[in-house]
This record gives structure tokens, C-alpha cells and sequence, in this order.
């Protein structure tokens, strides 16, 4: 900002050179130094230049800290929110708020924060200056001025509406790009590909449309300022020019100068410059701000959903071990899901829970992970509130990332070695797989598990659960979609961690096979579904 | 330019050519407003110095004159049409710029639509989204900021050249020799410095929204096991390298700018010190000497956006190098004579050799579903039962052998054609992030609501559906979140069953459900299967499921 001050200062002392320079040599026939005027003309360029770099680099710094600290801010929410706060989110939407809605931060930090204040400052430094020189000329610039932050506010607001409406409509287009593209295929097996295409053209052309009415708005507002600005140079030279000539009587014209001036009439597209580019920063202003109600709603969002605090947090609790008394846990649009589960599990046991689908048995493992706040009830998970100490977790679809077996395996279990590793995958079953790949550990998997078969990405996601090293382990749905024979294999695998050091196991499952492992099994009758 | 990268650029350089029209006027537009802007700033030095002059003249009692109108009048003029032509030309550009873009996003879908599965699979959906949205806004670049603006600055340093030209031709030559190499380094140079950090932060964005999309993903692994936190600093981390690319990036066009502000500003100076000189031969008057260092001063507007724009280049090229990658991976299927199709064919692996993956999963393998029949194919997983429905629905080849229908081998139709016979259940079958009923249309789109009903009766949902505030309106939610695994896997199944097609092909249809459940769910779609041939394909039969044959393969490995 001091920089920006400096380099209107060194403006100023650049156009009166040039005007005294002029002046001396036509009105006074008079030759000044080239050198010695030239070198001061080159002194005031030299410093104007640097100092508009140093207000560029500073603009550039607190941009790259915003943004930083938004994208931290949100990965906290996202966290506080938890699996089944995001569960209804698309993760397409998320992943663009946290990626190009950040990044529209960055032009409304480095370079309209700035140019508020320099429009203010440095017009009214150049008014005083042409004041000094002549002031109805002044008179003339001011005049123009204060109408331009009336009409601009007028065209801003509505820009503002229509850039957050922008901003909704990109985050969309986002997730339904994804969206299309997960179920390629499945829109090629039912010969819906062309009409998808259509889909997407549809929706890309509303996001031209939207596009087009936000860009309608913001040019609007330039084009005001353009037209005050246009106007008011050319009224300054008639004015000057008609002074000059001594057609012109009223007040100070009589003591127009060629220096005085021309001058002002240099002066005069930069008494503008700041706000022409304020108003060009604007839309960067409206692009901010529409992605900032966007995150900040988010933000909030995300901190109501962790509100609930979990019943008897700091009761003694006893020993450890699963206790869950009158658990009742509900969903939004939808009946009650539980209502009034009692069960205890103690330390080396195994729980398998059982009823028909949508009877409630995600719920309850989201509760005991402490990613649900109950309605009602009281849950302790070894003797603490669930969510206090890591549990191991697997859920219905093998969660696997875009990196290398290691990678994967490592993920949740950072301290696990190769050998633990290599034990792992044997335990799981996935020993030969893993011996069949000449690159071992560090084969890379393709997002979603691509280069395994559905039994194998449940298989490493398993091993992943042998690794982490924690006395709850919560299994949905574990060997859904297995063999029976890869099945004993898994249920092998899990027999060697159930009961060992006391952990506890809690299985959601339907099958018979991993009933019989059983110490305790629970069966959810479904009446508060729908069954 | 080969370096530069014209070569990446050229197949979408072509594109432009469909809206010539536009583009050509926008240009023209910008040229106008650049050259108004420059004629409002010229023709005021020149009058103010000429009505000093003239007062002088008066004053030292000559009788000179001045005509105050057309210069007035054109003062007035340049002042309009400066602000018109700019609302104009940004309009004008704009609409076009995303018309172009819209046109990119379709045909690159409709590209990615028809390639082959496994293919398509190995780029990976965050990829593919990030490719799409990131660089087809980066081709936005493309002409807006890379194209047009150094045309028109270029059209605008020779236009005020040529009027400088008019009274001192070794002025305009110091402009051009000054200009041009300015306008050289602002855009060519520009580009070639960030060259290197503009490609390394389009690689970056793309892997970071991988990992977004991942921590998302894995949410409940990840928080379950307190191992949120550490996911998350990865992921910053990951962040943080990108801001690296952008802060070195954003930082050479600043330099670049300071530097055009420099040499601009000194050029202006230079012209006022020569003109001054030639005032003094007396080759010019003076206000000729103070509307050229004027003219030049206004080019500073069309040079302004050079640095920026040209900052992006590495990123603009590097992503149509993406997206050309994209491309040359679309072949459309040869056209071939077609015999017949049959409406309810026999359909035959015939010596199938696939090799997918460590180890191969079918040598030398064949079966047959005859019309009506009703078969079961048994084994454990990786045992390559779902690679025989995606050979069949031919969104996988075979590296020998053929699937026949009524032994004609089913290349000789569009795959379109051919998928009209088959109803398939892919164990990755996918819910669109849309209602029941949108999803269920998508197998039949005239089916009426009341069919709608039976097949979700069939396959026990109805009763949940109804319960649903919205019904069959009521969105599932990305990935069907807001169903469970089982129910979800159920409506995919309902979906299948309600397409048309005489060949059903079900590929682990149970996934997810209770015995109970699974019983009464096979009982209520028999009516559905009645006259169709059915592939099962399952991981082992069990109770009520009763096919006409059954089949085990036994897996290469386990």
C-alpha cells in the first residue's frame, strides 16, 4: 500500500516534468539539460516501477496466507463433521470448495484489498495536486468522482447475487460431471450415453448462461466508470484548451499556463486509473465473496452437525468393553432407525449383529465409531465416549486409494513395517496376489482398487484393519460379495485378531459362516425400519 | 515456438475457426477501444499545446487561427466510443470464448463416453474430473488472454508508429525497435519463464484433487482410526507445494509487469526528448511534439494483460496436451455390414482368451446361454466371472476369440445395437446422484409409474419407497449415500430387470442381503425373468436360487 502511494507520487512527479519540460520548450522557447531533465524523468519511471513491483509481490504474499489458512480451516470442519455429517455432501462439491473456491480468494486479497484504499488515496493526492494548479479543473474531476461509487455500488450488488449463483452453479456442474463419469458404464449398458452427452451439454450451456449474466453485470460497472472517465478528460481539455486561448474568464482560467495545463490534463486519466481498476478488481471482489458465503456456510454447516456431545461423557464407566444402554438414533427424513438397544460386549469378545437390511446396523457401528450422535441412550466404548480412542473401521465398500499397495496398508497403520505387511496380506489371503506382482508392496493400485477383483480390494482393506493397531474394530458387511472358500480364509484372518489382547470386534453381517465365530450376537429386528 | 508448445495447441486453435465471426468482431472491437483511447489522449495534448500556441501567437499580435470544433468534436467522439466499443468487445469475446468451451466440454465427453472400459477405468474419475473442468477452463486461456491481446497490441504499436511516422519517421522507428521487442519478451518470454512452473502446478492441482476426493472418500477409515489428522497434513502438504508452483508462477508476471512499466514509461520519455529535439530543427511544431510521447503513454492499457496472461501458458498448453491425450484415445467403431440381429439370440463365448492382468484369466474358454435358458456360473472372486459379462456387453475385448449371437460374431453391430439385448448388473452398477424414479428410467425411459412400482416391488423396495417423504422423487444421494448398501444394490437390480432387453445378465445381484430377504426378493423377480435367458453369475447358489443349469469355474488362483 506505502508502495502504491509511492508510485502515484512518482507518477505525479513524472507528468509535471513532462509538462514543464514541454512548457519550457514551446511557451518559453527555453531548452532545458536533456540529460539533466532526462535523468530526472528516468529517476521518477525507475521508482515508479519498482514501487508498483513491490506492491504486486506483497498483494501475491497475503493471497498465498489466505488461502492457506482457509483450506485449513475447512479440512477441520470436514473433520468435525465427520463421515456422517459429509455423508449427504458430494465429495465432487467439497473437492472444488476446497480447490477453486479458495483459489477465487486470491485476486480479492492480492489486489482489490489494496486498491480500496489506493482508490481513495491517490485520487485525492492528484486532486490536490491539479487543485494547486488550477482549481476548477479540480472542480471538474470531482464532479465526475463521487457519482462513480454510487453507480458502482448500484451495478456491485446485483453482481454479487449473480457471482454466488455462479459459484452454486460451478460446484454443481462439478458433481454431476463426476457423477456422469462414475457410471460411464453403466450409461453405455443401458444406451444412455447419448442422451448424457445432451445432459451435459444442458448443464454446461446454463453454466455459460449464468456465466454470461454474471460478466453482463460486472462489464456494466467498468463500462460506467469508463464513461465518467472518458467524459471528464475530454472536458478537462476543451476546458483547458478554451483557457488557454483566453476564451475563458471565470475564476483561475485566466491564469492557465501550457504547464498548468497540460499537466492537468495528464493528471487526469490517472486521477481515474485507481478506480478503473478497482472496478476491474471487482469481479474478483464478487468472486470472492460469492465463494466465501459459500464456504462460510459450509464452515457453519459443518460445526452444527458436531453440536451433540455424546450422554455420560466423563462417567466412571468401569471396565472396558462396549456398553450401550436405550440407544435411540434417528435419521433425518426417515422413521425411527433404532429405538432402545441394550448390549454390553466385553474386552476379548466378539459381537455379530444381524437383521434384515436398513433394519439399522450401519447405525449402530456409526454410533460406536462416534460418527452419529445419538438421539438417546447412554454408549461407552472401552469405558470412554465413543470417538475418544481409535477404532479400527471397514466399511461396506473397500475404501482404497489411487497409491501403492504400501501406501494403502500404511494409510491408517503408519508405524506397520514391511513384514508386518507382508504377514498382513498373507493372513488375508492375498499372498500369492501380492508374490503373482513383480513390483511387490510398491504396485500401484488405480483409483477405487482398479487391478483387483472386488473379493481382493476387501481383502487388502482387511489387512489394512489387521494393522491398525487398536481394542475396537468395527466391520460392516466384511466378507459380503466373497466366496466361500476366499470367506474361511478371511474369517482365519479375523479369528487371529478376535479376542487377542482383548480386543473387541463388532461385526454387521448376514452371514451364517461369521455367526458361528460369534461370542455374542444381536439380531436388530428391523420394526423400527421398514422391514 | 515448437518448444512452446504450438503443436499441443494447434488441433484447438482450429476449433476457433467455427466462430470466426465473433472473434473477428470482438478483435476488432478491442483494436477500436485500444486505438479510441489512444486518440483521446493524443488529440488533447495536441489541442491544449495548439491553443498555447495559438494565445501566443495572439498575444505576440499575430493573427493566427485555430479551428476549435473538429477537435472539440473529435474529443468528444473518442471519449463515446472508447467506453462503447469496450462494453462491446467484452461482451462480444466472452460469449464467444464460452460457446467454444461448452462445444469443448461436449465433444471431449462425448469422446470419453465412447472409449473402452478398461481404458477408461485406468485414468481414474478425480482425474478425469479435474481434466475436464481445470483444462477446458484453462483453454479459456487460449484465445482471451493469448491470442487476442498481443494482436491488438501489436495492430495498436503500429498504428501509433505510423501516425508518429507521419512527422518523424526516425521517431516511430526508435517506437517499433523498442515496442517490438517488449511485446517479444511480455508474451514469448513470459511464457517460456514460466514455462516450467505453469506445467509442474497443472500436475499439482491434479493430484491434490485426487487426495481431496480421497480423504473425503475414506472419511470414516480415516476418523475411525484417528488418523484424520495425519491424512490431513499430507494433504496440506500436498497444498502447499502447489501454492509454491502458483506464488513462482504469479511472481515472473509480476516482474514482467514492472519491467513493461519501466521500458513503456522510458520509451515515453525518449519521445518526448526527441521530439523536443525535433521541435528545436523546427521539423515539427509543438503540438505535434506533445502528441506523440501522448500516443505512446496510451498503448500502457493494451500491454497491461500480457504479463499475466502469458503466465498462464504452461498451464493453458500442458492441459491441452491433457485433453489431446483424451482424444487420441477415441476411436469410433468401424462400421461393418451388418447380417441380422436376431431379437433373442443364443449367445456364446467362443474361445475367449482374455488376458487382463497376473495371471491370465481365460485360455482358450467357451460357453453357451441358449434362448430362454437359465444358467448359473459359480466360483470364487478373481475367478473371471464378471470379465464374461463384460465381454458380452462389450465394454471388454478379447484378446482372441469372439462372443457370438446365433454365431455371428456381435462386432458386426454398433455396440448400441447389440446392448439393446442385454439387461446387465455390473457389480460396480453405479446410482446417478438423481430420484428413484430418474434412476429406474434410465433401463426404460417410457416405463410408467406404475411399472416403476412392481419392479420395486419385486425386489422388496416399494415399502421403503413409499415411505419416503418424496417417493419415488426422493433423490438417493451421491453414491446412493442415502440408501443403504443392501437397498441400494436392490434398486440397481430393480433397474436391470426393468430394462427391456431378452438376455439378463446378474453379476453378484445379492451382495448385501439377509437370507430372508434374498428369498423373498428371487420369489418377486421370477415374474420379471419369465421368457428371458438369464446368466448368473455368483459367488456360490444357496437356497431358493434354482437355475436350469450350473456351471463352476474354478479359479486360476485363489
Amino acid at each position: 500500500m506505502v508502495a502504491g502511494v509511492v508510485q502515484a507520487l512518482a507518477m505525479v512527479a513524472q507528468m509535471g516534468l513532462m509538462a514543464w519540460f514541454v512548457d519550457q520548450l514551446v511557451a518559453h522557447s527555453h531548452s532545458p539539460s536533456l540529460v539533466l531533465t532526462g535523468g530526472a524523468l528516468a529517476l521518477s519511471v525507475l521508482l515508479r516501477a519498482g514501487a508498483q513491483w513491490c506492491q504486486d509481490r506483497a498483494g501475491l504474499m497475503a493471497a498465498d496466507r489466505v488461502r492457506a489458512q482457509v483450506r485449513r480451516a475447512l479440512l477441520q470442519a470436514w473433520g468435525q463433521a465427520g463421515p456422517v455429517g459429509l455423508g449427504a455432501s458430494d465429495s465432487g462439491r467439497l473437492a472444488s470448495e476446497w480447490t477453486e473456491q479458495v483459489d477465487a480468494l486470491e485476486g480479492y486479497y492480492a489486489r482489490f484489498l489494496p486498491q480500496m484504499v489506493l482508490a481513495v488515496v491517490v485520487p485525492l493526492l492528484i486532486l490536490t495536486v491539479v487543485a494547486i494548479m488550477d482549481w476548477l479543473a479540480a472542480l471538474f474531476l470531482l464532479a465526475a468522482a463521487p457519482l462513480i461509487p454510487l453507480f458502482m455500488a448500484l451495478v456491485g450488488m446485483g453482481a454479487e447475487r449473480v457471482n454466488r449463483r455462479h459459484y452454486e452453479s460451478l460446484a454443481r456442474l462439478s458433481g454431476h460431471f463426476l457423477d456422469r463419469l462414475r457410471g460411464l458404464t453403466t450409461l453405455q449398458l443401458f444406451g444412455r450415453s447419448e442422451e448424457a452427452v445432451a445432459d451435459v451439454a444442458r448443464a454446461t450451456d446454463e453454466y455459460r448462461r449464468l456465466n454470461m449474466a454474471t460478466l453482463r453485470v460486472a462489464f456494466l460497472s467498468s463500462a460506467v466508470l469508463e464513461f465518467f472517465a472518458s467524459v471528464a478528460i475530454a472536458a478537462v481539455a476543451i476546458y483547458v484548451g478554451f483557457a488557454l486561448l483566453g476564451m475563458f474568464e471565470f475564476g483561475p482560467a485566466g491564469e492557465m499556463t501550457l504547464f498548468s495545463g497540460l499537466f492537468v490534463l495528464l493528471l487526469a486519466p490517472e486521477f481515474f486509473q485507481p478506480l478503473r481498476l478497482l472496478s476491474q478488481y471487482y469481479h474478483d471482489r464478487a468472486a470472492a465473496l460469492g465463494a466465501a458465503a459459500h464456504l462460510v456456510s459450509r464452515l457453519a454447516e459443518t460445526h452444527g452437525a458436531s453440536d451433540g456431545e455424546t450422554g455420560a461423557a466423563d462417567s466412571p464407566g468401569g471396565a472396558g468393553g462396549i456398553q450401550v444402554t436405550g440407544l435411540r438414533v434417528s435419521w433425518p427424513d426417515r422413521p425411527l432407525v433404532l429405538d432402545g438397544v441394550d448390549l454390553s460386549v466385553r474386552p476379548g469378545e466378539t459381537l455379530v449383529v444381524t437383521g434384515a437390511s436398513g433394519s439399522g446396523k450401519s447405525s449402530l457401528l456409526a454410533v460406536l465409531a462416534g460418527f452419529l450422535t445419538p438421539a438417546g441412550g447412554r454408549v461407552l466404548v472401552d469405558g470412554r465416549p465413543p470417538g475418544s480412542e481409535p477404532v479400527g473401521w471397514m466399511g461396506q465398500r473397500p475404501w482404497l486409494i489411487n497409491a501403492s499397495w504400501r501406501d494403502n496398508l500404511r494409510v491408517t497403520a503408519p508405524e506397520a513395517d514391511d513384514e508386518a505387511m507382508r504377514a498382513a496380506l498373507e493372513q488375508v489371503g492375498l499372498g500369492a496376489a501380492l508374490n503373482a506382482r513383480s513390483e511387490g508392496l510398491d504396485t500401484i493400485l488405480g483409483e477405487g482398487g482398479l487391478g483387483l477383483s472386488g473379493g481382493q480390494a476387501r481383502r487388502l482393506a482387511l489387512a489394512r484393519l489387521l494393522l491398525t493397531p487398536s481394542p475396537v474394530m468395527l466391520l460392516d458387511e466384511p466378507t459380503a460379495g466373497l466366496d466361500a472358500a476366499t470367506e474361511a480364509g478371511v474369517l482365519e484372518a479375523l479369528k487371529g485378531i478376535m479376542g487377542s489382547d482383548g480386543r473387541i470386534c463388532v461385526i454387521a453381517t448376514h452371514q451364517p459362516a461369521l455367526k458361528a465365530l460369534a461370542d455374542r450376537e444381536l439380531t436388530l429386528d428391523g420394526e423400527a425400519g421398514y422391514a | 515456438m515448437g518448444k512452446l508448445g504450438m503443436h499441443e495447441l494447434s488441433p484447438w486453435l482450429r476449433l476457433l475457426r467455427g466462430h470466426q465471426f465473433h472473434l473477428l468482431a470482438g478483435l476488432f472491437l478491442a483494436l477500436a477501444t485500444l486505438l479510441s483511447g489512444l486518440g483521446l489522449l493524443a488529440l488533447s495534448g495536441w489541442f491544449i499545446t495548439a491553443t498555447a500556441v495559438t494565445a501566443a501567437a495572439w498575444a505576440a499580435g499575430v493573427n493566427a487561427s485555430l479551428n476549435l470544433y473538429v477537435p472539440g468534436g473529435g474529443i468528444r467522439f473518442f471519449a463515446l466510443s472508447r467506453t462503447l466499443s469496450r462494453y462491446l468487445e467484452r461482451l462480444v469475446h466472452h460469449d464467444a470464448v464460452l460457446r467454444l468451451l461448452a462445444d469443448i466440454r461436449v465433444r471431449l465427453f462425448r469422446g470419453l463416453a465412447g472409449l473402452d472400459d478398461r481404458l477408461r477405468r485406468r485414468l481414474g474419475s478425480a482425474a478425469f474430473l479435474n481434466r475436464l473442468i481445470a483444462d477446458v477452463d484453462a483453454l479459456d486461456n487460449l484465445y482471451l488472454r493469448l491470442l487476442a491481446p498481443p494482436l491488438v497490441a501489436l495492430m495498436a504499436s503500429l498504428a501509433a508508429a505510423g501516425l508518429v511516422a507521419l512527422f518523424v519517421p526516425l521517431i516511430a522507428a526508435v517506437i517499433l525497435l523498442v515496442l517490438v521487442p517488449l511485446l517479444l519478451v511480455l508474451t514469448l518470454g513470459v511464457a517460456a519463464g514460466t514455462r516450467v512452473p505453469g506445467a509442474a502446478e497443472g500436475e499439482q492441482v491434479e493430484w491434490v484433487r485426487t487426495r481431496v476426493l480421497e480423504q473425503l472418500e475414506g472419511m470414516a477409515e480415516l476418523t475411525a482410526a484417528q488418523r484424520l489428522g495425519d491424512d490431513q497434513r499430507r494433504l496440506e502438504d500436498a497444498e502447499a507445494a502447489l501454492r509454491r508452483h502458483q506464488y513462482r508462477r504469479a511472481g515472473r508476471a509480476i516482474d514482467a509487469q514492472a519491467l513493461n512499466t519501466l521500458v513503456l514509461q522510458l520509451l515515453v520519455i525518449a519521445v518526448l526528448l526527441l521530439g523536443g529535439q525535433a521541435w528545436h530543427e523546427g521539423t515539427v511544431s509543438g503540438p505535434v511534439m506533445v502528441m506523440m510521447p501522448l500516443a505512446v503513454m496510451a498503448l500502457s492499457e493494451g500491454f497491461a494483460a500480457l504479463p499475466a496472461g502469458f503466465a498462464r501458458w504452461g498451464a493453458t498448453r500442458a492441459a491441452a496436451a491433457r485433453l489431446n491425450g483424451h482424444m487420441a484415445g477415441v476411436s469410433l467403431p468401424a462400421p461393418t455390414p451388418s447380417g441380422a440381429l436376431a431379437e433373442h439370440p443364443a449367445l456364446t463365448w467362443s474361445h475367449i482368451s482374455v488376458d487382463q492382468g497376473l495371471p491370465p484369466v481365460f485360455r482358450d474358454f467357451s460357453l453357451s446361454l441358449a434362448p430362454g435358458e437359465r444358467l448359473a456360473l459359480t466360483g470364487p472372486s478373481g475367478a473371471g466371472k464378471s470379465t464374461l459379462a463384460a465381454l458380452a456387453s462389450r465394454t471388454l475385448e478379447p484378446v482372441e476369440g469372439a462372443v457370438l449371437a446365433d454365431g455371428w460374431s456381435i462386432h458386426q453391430w454398433p455396440p448400441e445395437a447389440w446392448r439393446t439385448r442385454l439387461a446387465v448388473l455390473t457389480q460396480e452398477a453405479h446410482l446417478f446422484d438423481a430420484s428413484v424414479a430418474e434412476n429406474l428410467r434410465l433401463a426404460h425411459p417410457a416405463a410408467t409409474d406404475g411399472q416403476l412400482w412392481r419392479v420395486l416391488d419385486a425386489v422388496q423396495l416399494a415399502n421403503l419407497v413409499a415411505s419416503l417423504p418424496q417417493g419415488l422423487e426422493t433423490p438417493v444421494g451421491e453414491r446412493a449415500g442415502r440408501l443403504s448398501g443392501g437397498e441400494a444394490r436392490r434398486l440397481a437390480l430393480a433397474r436391470t430387470l426393468l430394462k427391456p432387453a431378452p438376455i439378463v445378465i446378474l453379476d453378484e445381484p445379492f451382495t448385501g442381503l439377509d437370507s430372508d430377504t434374498l428369498s423373498r426378493v428371487w420369489s418377486g423377480i421370477q415374474p420379471w425373468l419369465a421368457g428371458r435367458s438369464l446368466l448368473l453369475l455368483i459367488h456360490e447358489l444357496t437356497g431358493p436360487v434354482t437355475m436350469d443349469r450350473h456351471i463352476r469355474l474354478e479359479g486360476v488362483s485363489r
